[in-house]
């Protein structure tokens, strides 16, 4: 599944990036930060992509998962510092919410 | 009579805070400030003039004015709303020296009431029954509406819209254009980001976006505000008997 969203959220960022200047669009590589320190987006890109999201896990996988509620404020470190670990915390509310067999099956 | 005012920020507030100010002084005559200087912690703008002020600093600077001279907390933004009560310690100046300058065009109930030390801007209203701590600021076409309360320090970006029973925590700040919803709270140093509708509380240090409302960062909020705006909840509760602020 790991694969899977991370996919997901790279085609979130290309989407992005078609709106950015060409100096500030975000490598599409794990280890790219986000938001926050270091981070390439402001608030708006960072709702703009997780709304991107949102809408592919909505597309691929036919489930909606709000991932940015109060739960991601309730995290000790903020998901949305990198792509990994946004990858991670996406993977975390699929598999909460039951979905883990339908993205693993789409591998 | 004149009373000097002492404006606190030589940044882009201030020429807001002198329209504000001559805007005032126009008003009915029953008030005449005179901007008595401009202090900053930028040691570039110490000895320059901003319109017919000089500028001082640093902070400290504060103690040098005499005792008859008041000050206006210009200092506000999203990036400094919790650094703003730093600032406000390092000035080592009692609340009642701080002015509260409101626009002719704002109109605050009778019923509410606006404390030391805020700025409210061209067309806001503050409906009945809110309370204002303060150094809070709202800027221009603010809509507060009844029994809200505004944390000490709290600052509204133009085009706020509350409703009934909100409460705006201490040194949040909250976008332009956003909207609260009822008898929601907006907790200490909490940043709701331009045109969020706020449908449901936010907690201390929490930056919420969007429609829908979408967290996407928190920072950590000393203790000492968090305090505050709990004793400050406290007091107003405990001043309104028989109303419901759940």
């Amino acid at each position: 599944m790991n694969e899977k969203v991370l996919q997901i959220i790279l085609e979130a960022m290309t989407e992005l990036n078609e709106q950015l200047d060409e100096n500030k669009r975000l490598p599409l590589d794990i280890e790219t930060p986000l938001f926050g320190r270091n981070g390439g987006l402001d608030s708006l890109g960072l709702v703009n992509l997780i709304v991107y999201t949102e809408q592919r896990i909505e597309d691929t996988m036919g489930v909606t998962i709000p991932l940015a509620d109060e739960r991601a404020m309730s995290l000790e470190s903020s998901p949305f510092a990198t792509v990994r670990s946004f990858r991670d915390y996406v993977v975390l509310r699929l598999t909460e919410s039951g979905n883990e067999l339908t993205a693993g099956h789409s591998d | 009579m004149e009373q000097q005012l002492v404006i606190v920020g030589a940044g882009s507030g201030y020429w807001e805070l002198l329209d504000l100010v001559d805007d005032i002084n126009r008003s009915d005559g029953s008030r005449n400030y005179k901007i008595a200087g401009v202090i900053d912690d930028n040691p570039a703008t110490w000895g320059k003039t901003l319109g017919s002020a000089n500028v001082f600093g640093p902070l400290e600077s504060a103690a040098d004015f005499p005792e008859e001279v008041q000050f206006v907390f210009g200092i506000g933004s999203y990036r400094t709303r919790i650094s703003r009560r730093d600032l406000l310690g390092r000035l080592a100046l009692p609340i009642e020296r701080f002015e509260t300058l409101i626009h002719p065009s704002a109109k605050i109930y009778s019923t509410s009431s606006v404390s030391h030390g805020c700025i409210i801007h061209f067309g806001s209203v503050v409906f009945n029954h809110s309370l204002v701590e303060p150094l809070s600021i709202i800027s221009a076409n603010c809509v507060i509406a009844t029994q809200n309360h505004l944390g000490t320090g709290a600052l509204l970006g133009s085009g706020v819209i509350t409703t009934q029973a909100v409460s705006i925590g201490s040194f949040s700040h909250v976008g332009q254009g956003a909207l609260i919803g009822e008898r929601c709270e907006i907790g200490a140093g909490a940043q709701i980001g331009m045109g969020g509708v706020v449908l449901q509380s936010v907690k201390p240090g929490v930056f919420a976006i969007g429609n829908p409302l979408r967290f996407i960062d928190r920072i950590e909020v000393p203790e000492e505000i968090t305090n505050q705006w709990e004793t400050e909840k406290a007091a107003f509760r405990a001043s309104r008997p028989g109303e419901n602020h759940e």
